[in-house]
Parts: C-alpha cells; structure tokens; sequence
C-alpha cells in the first residue's frame, strides 16, 4: 500500500485529499513523521522528517497523531480480500503482503488480473483513496522488488526477459535487504548496481560475504530461497519504546515508564502463550549517547514482574550522564510457554495471577487493572502503530 | 478546523443486509445529512466493541462512533475548511 497511514486519513476525512498531510508518532517538535502523503512528498517531506523540520518545510502541512486501530482495521479489512484470492498468503507488515498464486493463476497474465483485480477492490470495498502497488514475478524477493520500482497504484511484472534490463544501473539500495552498510561493502567488491550483482561469481559471493551475499545473488538471479509462508511468522522478539515527554534524569520516573514497557511487552508476549530468555534493555540521551544492555537470562521470563526485575536494574545500575529522552525494552528467544515449576519460589501462581490480570483487563479495558508501579501513568507510553507482522486476518 | 467534540447524538442508521450506514444524525439542535461514509473501523475497548464511522457532508467531516455494548452513539471528531 502507497503512503499507507497517510492514505488512510486522507480516506477517513476527504478534506485533506491533495494536500500535504503527515502521520507522526508524536506531535512534539521532535515527533517523527512515520508516514507522509503523497502531496507532502512532493514537497520533501518524507518518511522519517521530524515535525518542526516538516513545518519549516511547509507550514500549511497537516500533521496528525498516528491512530493504531484505524490502520489495523483497514489493514485487516484489505487483507481479507486478499485471502479470498489464495490459500497461501504471508502478511508481510502492516501494509504489505505476498500471495503464492502458483494453482490460481496459470501464468504471469492471469496473476496480473488478479492483482489488478484485487487493487481495485480495495479501492470500492475499503476506500478510493487507497492505492496498491502490485508486483507479479516468480519469486519473493522478485515480486517486492517489482511493487517497490513499479508505478504507485500500478501492476509491474518481473520476467526473465525483462529482468536485465530492469536491474541495470538500479542502485543497489533498491532491492529488499541491501542497506548502505551492504552497499558498501557490495562496491568493495566492485559490484555497483542490480545488475553487476546479478552477473556475480556465485561462489566467490558466497566466500566473501557469507550466506546473506548468497541470497541476495540469489534474489536477484529469481532463485527462491524463501516461499511464502502461510500467515505472520511467529515473532523472533517482542519490544516497545517511547520518547519521553519529560527528559530527565529523574530514575524514578524513568523506572515507572520503563515498568510500562515491560507490561507492554508482557501482555503481548502472554498473548501469545509465549515466554522469554533474553533481554535489551535501551536508553537514549537528549545530547546524544545512550545506555544499553542485552543478556541472557537465568530462567525465562512471562509475568510482566520478572520482566521488570531484569530490566530495571539496569537503569537504576547506569550512571546517567544526562537527560534521557528515549527508552525501550525488548524482549527475546521466544519459546512457548512452559508449565516447569521452580525451585526457588512458587512461579506458576504468580503466571496465574498474571493471565487473571489480563483476563480482567481484556474484558474491562487496558489498564482496568494496574501494577502499583505504573500508577497514574495512564497517559504516557499509549499504543502506537508498529510495522509488526502479527496482523490478524 | 479540527476539534475533539466527544458528545451524545441522535443517529439515524440504515442496516441492509451487508453493512450499516448512519443518514442523519442530530447534534446541537441540527440535523446534518450524511454524503458519503468514507471509512469505517472498529476497535475494542475491552468486551466493547466500538465501530468508527468517518462521515462528510458538503462542508464537514465528522467521526461517529457507535458503542455495541450500551448502542450509543457519540460525535467524536469534527473537521471543517477555514
């Protein structure tokens, strides 16, 4: 999907349509824009500009808090017609899908159809306001590549014929999963777009940058390395950040917002009936710097409480050497949940009381129910919009 | 002009067999006739769930919200040129 929460508001109030509209995360001058609309591209404000450099920009944009429900509804609503188009469909993030077509459609021509019929009722059964952008090609990787060059709002399709001349003189950034860091070290080898890449030794990429340089050969060689899997992956980590509306060095504060963000991350982890034996734990400083620490733990983690006791004693250990303004807590090493009792202290109880906690809270409202430590923080750290896969269909 | 209004009013709804569409809805002593539903969304609030619907007229778009556990209504959101 184009510009996609910018779209969505476009959508949802037809007065902003044509002009200059921002999505941020925060309205503060900080606040990042996370989406941009069309029209406030065109004027240069991006993906990622800040608030107050957006309003020097064009002090006419229209800047608005990011709604999580609206773009998780829509989403779910676009994705469902998606699914009625094959059996085999991987949701990718918020705003980006792939379909294995192989058994519905019999060639490029006929997954064309489908993909421009899918477009097009997104747009008369979700909103006209909301543009696909359709790739068809052979593989994954192929398919993305196709949608991200393609026409916004258009069908692109990657053949083995027209493959060439589409890679050639494309910056390497433009494919999935080459980053600068990537690049550069691609330039090192002498390789300075798609197509260099694509005419590499096989062998030799593989022994200089190891299996990742293999897939990307592979990628754009429309080699499959990784099919289309049935539905959201399972999370490989589960984490939250907020920007601090208080920079501070106050740790008391500092602690009660970092106990949020384990209760954040405790409840989806708990959702999902899973437990975790790894850890980050993330600062950042006003001036620049940051703190951080990421460890294995001794025993894995569920209750929101053995979250907080290891993540907290990393912030009251750091020395800080000024105000934070960003905090984040991660959570990782995923594994279902277990019923192993421990030796030192009655740990399944307390998994029970957590579990009635969120019973209580997911049938009363978040938060109905609070940890002590969290109390009168209900205005800080709210839900915001992630990229994450787990999107429901 | 963008305001958060959150007050009671009286819709008048249409429920065909595939989707619901607020018409009219009262507030403040005036009856506005809905033009165009541009988005609906849902979200739950706890056993509650909550349908958002972003409607327009002529000159205003305005964001109602219908509560499924008491059917209430609520104007949320108003928006206007100038």
């Amino acid at each position: 999907m184009n510009s996609y929460f910018a779209s969505v508001e476009q959508q949802a109030n037809p007065f902003l349509r044509g002009r200059p509209v921002g999505v941020c995360a925060y309205l503060s001058p900080k606040g990042c824009i996370i989406a941009s609309s069309r029209e406030a591209k065109a004027v240069g404000i991006k993906t990622g500009c800040i608030v107050a450099d957006a309003l020097k920009i064009d002090p006419k944009v229209v800047l608005l808090e990011n709604e999580p429900a609206k773009y998780r509804s829509t989403t779910e609503r676009i994705f469902k017609i998606l699914a009625e188009y094959t059996d085999t469909l991987e949701p990718y993030s918020i705003d980006e899908a792939f379909l294995d077509l192989g058994g519905w459609a019999k060639n490029f021509k006929e997954a064309e159809i489908i993909g421009l019929e899918m477009a097009n009722r997104i747009k008369t059964e979700v909103g006209e306001w909301l543009s696909a952008s359709v790739g068809v090609s052979s593989t994954k990787f192929l398919a993305k590549f196709a949608s991200d060059i393609g026409p916004k709002g258009g069908l692109l399709t990657i053949t083995p014929e027209n493959l060439d001349s589409l890679l050639s003189g494309r910056t390497l950034t433009d494919a999935w999963g080459i980053g600068e860091a990537m690049a550069a070290r691609l330039n090192f080898l002498g390789v300075n777009d798609l197509l260099e890449l694509k005419c590499y030794d096989k062998d030799k990429i593989r022994r200089l940058l190891g299996r990742y340089g293999y897939y990307l050969w592979a990628g754009v060689n429309g080699l499959e390395v990784s099919s289309v899997n049935i539905g959201s992956p399972a999370p490989k980590s589960i984490g939250h950040s907020y920007c601090l509306p208080k920079k501070t060095t106050d740790k008391k504060y500092l602690s009660a917002i970092l106990f949020k963000l384990c209760e954040k991350a405790g409840r989806r982890l708990r959702d999902q009936e899973l437990e975790a034996g790894h850890i980050s734990v993330y600062g950042s400083y006003v001036q620049g710097g940051s703190i951080s620490k990421s460890f294995k733990t001794a025993a894995p983690m569920f209750t929101t409480e053995e979250i907080a006791r290891e993540a907290l004693p990393v912030l009251e250990k750091a020395y800080l050497t000024g105000p934070v303004r960003m905090l984040a807590v991660s959570v990782g090493r995923l594994t279902a949940v277990s019923g192993q009792m421990s030796l030192l202290e009655n740990n399944l109880s307390k998994k029970d009381l957590s579990r009635a906690i969120d019973k209580v809270n997911n049938k009363y409202g978040e938060y109905t129910v609070i940890r002590g430590a969290m109390f009168g923080l209900n205005d800080q750290a709210r839900d915001r919009i992630g990229f994450r896969k787990t999107v429901v269909i | 002009m963008h305001e958060k209004i959150d007050e009671p009013v009286e819709v008048l709804v249409k429920f065909d067999q595939v989707k619901v569409e607020p018409t009219f809805f009262k507030w403040r002593g005036k009856t506005y006739r809905i033009e165009k539903i541009n988005l609906v969304h849902k979200e739950r609030q706890g056993n509650d769930k909550v349908y958002y619907f972003s409607v327009s007229d002529n000159a205003n778009f305005f964001r109602l919200a219908f509560f499924t556990a008491d059917l209430s209504w609520r104007l949320e959101e108003l928006y206007y040129e100038g």
